[in-house]
């Protein structure tokens, strides 16, 4: 008999072997030893169907030679009254499994699979508990055999300790869509190295040494999806020389193929992936949200959807919540359905026009205000979800304590937990005592990074489980259920302004979940406390007050000042932090110089001790835009920082008039760079034709052609955008900008110098200036 | 040539038009049909414009509400849901409008012989429908559509196809 | 997932297109004023959105005539302010 051996360790990854069953492996507690287990997993799905034809599929599997155990079983499915009748098919391994169900439902398409498409990591975690980096209790034979497996973490803790990960960290010295890189830059255990690409052998041993003697956990790549992984593949095959990329000995890599989808009338272009076996691969330009959360959120989706850390890397935020409910369900002893079946309930026309609508978006009261609190219900679609138990299955069921939807038709079971409130409320639960914790944390904290991460991590879950909830090809999703959710939505927010209003507040600006709201006399958290505690109390949903701001702007349509727009607004917190929205300093394809003055602007602005005390700021912006203006006559700024960065909306092919984005990319598409839609091209602007020089051809540019005058413009732009709810005209800024003119007086002012053509500021400023400190737009 | 009627006997008929003609056209009808009774609309294309179809039943100075309780609306986004729309069995005598039936067969997600085969049951659970109740198949195909679309008018019991009457480009001033 | 009915803003855009020809026949000082009885109803989207009637533009034309309304009142309070101011 094998004796047994006994390990405390995290998982670190999981994969599917044809004759093994399963994979994993375990970084020990004390950090240093890994260990490479395996366990038989058989495999089962189910098919549902016409008897006459399950009968002629039993007869067909029976006459296949590989090993497989046929049963007949009662399985519920969510969207069926009773228990369905199924044929259960087990087979020895996850990879038999799915070779079996490919083949199946090409012979037998009319047929209805159920739990057929599962990935192993899922299946495992339904069967043990058991997610990425949970810390587990093992009992495993010599041969490696795991026996028993216990898992001593729950994803829902949020204090998780940090899982002692060795990273190497590997980054070409340039981006290689733009240029070849020249060098391979390692950072590993604190040390940094650095390999020529020119040497290809001596990298490649220089590099198998680091991967030999260190054994990293991860390897943490820029641009090793789409390149690094396939250029040491490369050179692997030229010099015959292996790099133990992975873990597993005699797998290669796993491969997954570009692609582009649109999403919400965007493009989003989804990179090539190249996952690993034993070791991760994170691919950070191919991780989603990576630059919001970093590697600790990677490790809390993980953690929380028990996806491969390596997928949960690399899926969207839908995958993600679409893999917790199949959890949920496999762990309730639901049937997952391959495909989508069910379809919208007929409705009367008048029905349709109540239900298909969106969040409340309000116009803002335009102008700058003081002293604004900013309310928002926590997660609001997702407590809706939960508070009102709204999910695929519960929806248009009546029963004994069945809810009544408001301005729809719609009846919501209450009796039976839905699966999508379930799957949500611990990942709510975890996002608010995260919250709490963090509302009261010092940023110095060793915990506060890793809890804003795992916070941002929940935070998009939460956003898209909703979204998912409606979604065409979702398998828990229905589309009256994310109509209720925006119906109730609604109606919350209604309610919350209603609450507002009568407790004597003004409401300025309402959008979808959040509302902004200004009282004579309020101005301290406890002002605000009992609005709250009365909105919590008429819609039973979590609300909190994001902050208090001294003053806050909000900003018209550009092309029409009289329209106001909802989500372009700068304020300034009492704690001294910004919320900015839809402003040049937040948009992807402003140059990195003129967010820089728009952001020092910003800064000169929050010296002002109150909104009353805007307008003393207004020599010093002056001062401010002629320097940095005359910078830029004198070819002062570094051409980087003027870079312009946008997507390609289209293939080239389909411009009729040329943007100057698509411009740039038919310069770089002349050199055999082609970029497809979804992905940016960098240019400046340059004067005469074309108009545009991208960033990324072979050459740089003459800094002589840089058009000066169209970034000046631009300049002028963003800084308008500051300086009009101060009560400047955009004449006046011109006049400030380019007529060399001096501040020399206050708004309103006329200078000796300038005749009566002479753009001036508008009366509307000066009076503003003699107001009360505190200011109310024209309304 | 001969201009477009109302289906208002058990049989499956096709219009085949652009998009534009067709939008007007299946609006026109709905308008119709819902001021002497129920309506079942099936739509594959997100082409239901409620709000238009509203002006147009004012136009016609229909009840404006009652006029929209009449007519049943559902909606598919995918082939399998189009599939299972069809497939729930029509009330009968009750007209049914599908729209823009193969916008969901155009779906990458599905393979071709898959489709297919769906477009088979589809077709299948049209003519049994129109075994009951005027059915009226409205279209706008595209380019790849063609192996679909050959089967639907094989099946259809009239087919009607749009004629422009007017030149294709406008004239313009010497 | 794709919205089968126009959203407020697509509808209230298409509604203002209408009137094209309408806005390209009056005096310039007249096309100002007709943009901004639109700006006024643009105002109050959110509000038609909400009461989701079955012909939109009645509603974007009760949103021109409150914009109209308040603004007759902020009159009204200034004259009598004025008057106020004048007679004392």
């Amino acid at each position: 008999m094998p004796s047994i051996n006994e390990l405390y360790g995290w998982l670190l990854d999981i994969y599917p072997d044809p004759v093994e069953g399963v994979i994993l492996w375990f970084l020990d507690e004390d950090g240093i030893q890994r260990h490479r287990l395996h366990q038989p997993f058989p495999t089962s799905f189910y098919v549902h169907g016409p008897s006459s034809n399950l009968r002629s599929l039993w007869r067909y599997l029976k006459s296949l030679p590989e090993p497989l155990q046929l049963s007949r079983a009662e399985k519920q499915d969510l969207f069926v009254e009773k228990p369905l009748s199924v044929l259960k098919i087990m087979t020895e391994t996850p990879p038999a499994q799915e070779r079996l169900f490919n083949q199946l439902k090409r012979s037998f398409p009319g047929l209805v699979y159920y739990n057929a498409d599962i990935s192993v990591d899922l299946r495992y975690a339904a069967q043990t508990g058991v997610f990425p980096l949970a810390r587990c209790r093992v009992l495993a034979t010599d041969e490696g055999e795991i026996k028993t497996l216990e898992t001593l973490d729950s994803p829902w803790a949020i204090d998780s300790p940090q899982v002692p990960l060795l990273v190497m960290a590997l980054s070409p010295d340039s981006n290689p869509d733009h240029r070849e890189p020249i060098s391979l830059k390692v950072h590993l255990q604190g040390r940094h190295y650095t390999f020529p690409f020119r040497d290809e052998r001596g990298l490649l041993i220089k590099l198998q040494a680091l991967l030999r003697r260190y054994d990293p956990d991860l390897l943490l790549t820029v641009w090793g999806d789409n390149w690094l992984i396939d250029k040491l593949h490369q050179l692997m095959e030229k010099h015959h020389i292996t790099l133990s990329l992975n873990r597993e000995k005699g797998l290669g890599v796993e491969r997954r193929e570009e692609r582009f989808y649109h999403s919400y009338g965007g493009v989003i272009y989804r990179g090539p992936q190249a996952r690993l076996f034993g070791r991760i691969h994170i691919s950070t330009e191919n991780t989603v949200m990576y630059h919001d959360y970093g590697l600790e959120g990677v490790y809390e989706m993980a953690r929380v959807t028990s996806l491969r850390i390596q997928t949960a890397a690399r899926v969207s935020p839908g995958t993600g919540i679409s893999s917790m409910q199949i959890l949920t369900a496999l762990r309730q002893d639901l049937l997952v359905p391959w495909h989508k079946q069910q379809v919208e309930w007929s409705k009367s026309a008048y029905n349709l026009l109540q239900s298909d609508r969106g969040g409340l978006v309000f116009q803002p009261t335009v102008g700058l205000h003081a002293n604004v609190a900013e309310i928002d219900f926590i997660s609001m679609y997702p407590s809706i979800m939960e508070h009102f138990n709204i999910s695929p299955e519960t929806v248009g069921k009546s029963s004994k304590n069945s809810t009544f939807v408001p301005e729809l038709e719609l009846n919501i079971d209450q009796d039976q937990r839905g699966l999508v409130p379930d799957t949500l409320q611990p990942l709510l639960e975890k996002r608010i005592r995260l919250k709490q914790e963090l509302a009261g944390m010092d940023p110095r904290d060793a915990r506060w990074h890793p809890f804003q991460a795992r916070s941002s991590a929940h935070k998009w879950l939460l956003v898209t489980c909703f979204g998912y909830l409606g979604y065409k090809n979702a398998r828990f999703g229905r589309i009256e259920a994310h109509e209720a959710v925006t119906a109730y939505g609604r109606e919350a927010l209604l309610q919350a302004k209603e609450a507002a209003e009568e407790l004597g507040f003004r409401v300025l600006h309402m959008y979808v979940d959040g509302l902004w709201v200004q009282k004579e006399g309020a101005s301290q958290i406890a002002d605000f406390q009992p609005l709250l505690e009365e909105i919590l109390d008429r819609t039973g949903l979590p609300i909190s007050l994001d902050g208090i701001y001294r003053w806050i702007a909000f900003l018209s349509s550009r092309p029409d000042p009289r329209v106001p727009v909802a989500n372009r607004y700068f304020g300034l917190f009492k704690n001294g932090t910004w919320k900015v929205r839809g402003i040049e300093v937040r948009r992807d394809d402003t140059s990195k110089w003129v967010k820089k003055v728009q952001r020092e602007m910003l800064d000169l602005l929050a010296k002002a001790p109150d909104a009353g005390q805007l307008v003393d700021q207004l020599p010093r912006i002056h001062a401010l835009l002629q320097t940095r203006l005359s910078a830029l006559r004198q070819r002062k700024i570094p051409l980087e920082e003027l870079l312009i960065s946008q997507k390609i909306s289209r293939s080239l092919e389909e411009f009729k008039v040329p943007s100057p984005a698509a411009k740039a990319a038919a310069q770089l598409a002349a050199i055999d760079k082609n970029l497809i839609p979804g992905q940016r091209v960098r240019f400046l602007y340059t004067r005469g034709k074309p108009g545009v020089f991208a960033w990324d051809l072979e050459e740089r540019p003459d800094p002589k052609i840089v058009d000066i005058d169209r970034y000046a413009e631009l300049l002028c732009r963003a800084a308008y955008t500051i300086l009009q709810p101060l009560g400047v005209e955009e004449r006046t800024l011109r006049w400030w900008m380019f007529t060399n003119a001096g501040y020399g007086a206050p708004p309103g002012f006329l200078p000796d110098s300038c005749s009566q053509e002479t753009p001036l500021l508008g009366d509307y400023s000066w009076t503003m200036h003699h107001l009360d400190p505190v200011f109310f737009s024209a309304h | 040539m001969e201009l477009i009627t109302l289906p208002h006997t058990p049989s499956l008929q096709l219009l085949i038009a652009p998009s534009d003609f067709q939008r007007k056209a299946s609006l026109q009808f709905i308008a119709e049909l819902a001021q002497t009774g129920p309506v079942r609309v099936l739509d594959g294309g997100n082409r239901f414009d409620v709000l238009a179809l509203n002006r147009e039943l004012r136009r016609r100075e229909l009840l404006l509400y009652t006029a929209l309780e009449h007519i049943q609306v559902a909606r598919a986004f995918t082939c399998y849901q189009m599939t299972t729309l069809l497939e729930e069995p029509a009330p009968q005598g009750i007209p049914t409008l599908v729209l823009n039936l193969l916008a969901t067969f155009q779906d990458e997600n599905a393979s071709l012989p898959e489709r297919l085969r769906l477009l088979g049951i589809c077709l299948h659970s049209l003519i049994k429908n129109a075994r009951h109740a005027p059915v009226l198949v409205v279209l706008h195909p595209q380019s790849d559509e063609e192996p679909f679309l050959v089967r639907i008018r094989e099946n259809a019991d009239r087919v009607w196809v749009f004629e422009s009457l007017y030149p294709a480009t406008q004239l313009t001033l010497l | 997932m794709g919205r089968t009915v126009a959203s407020i803003t697509q509808t209230f855009l298409k509604e203002r297109a209408a009137f094209a020809r309408f806005r390209r026949a009056l005096r310039s000082s007249d096309q100002q004023v007709l943009d901004d009885l639109f700006a006024s109803a643009q105002k109050h989207l959110a509000a038609a959105s909400y009461a989701s009637h079955a012909l939109p533009f009645e509603t974007f034309l009760l949103a021109m005539l409150l914009e109209e309304h308040k603004e007759v009142v902020r009159l009204r309070q200034e004259i009598t302010e004025l008057r106020h101011a004048l007679h004392q």
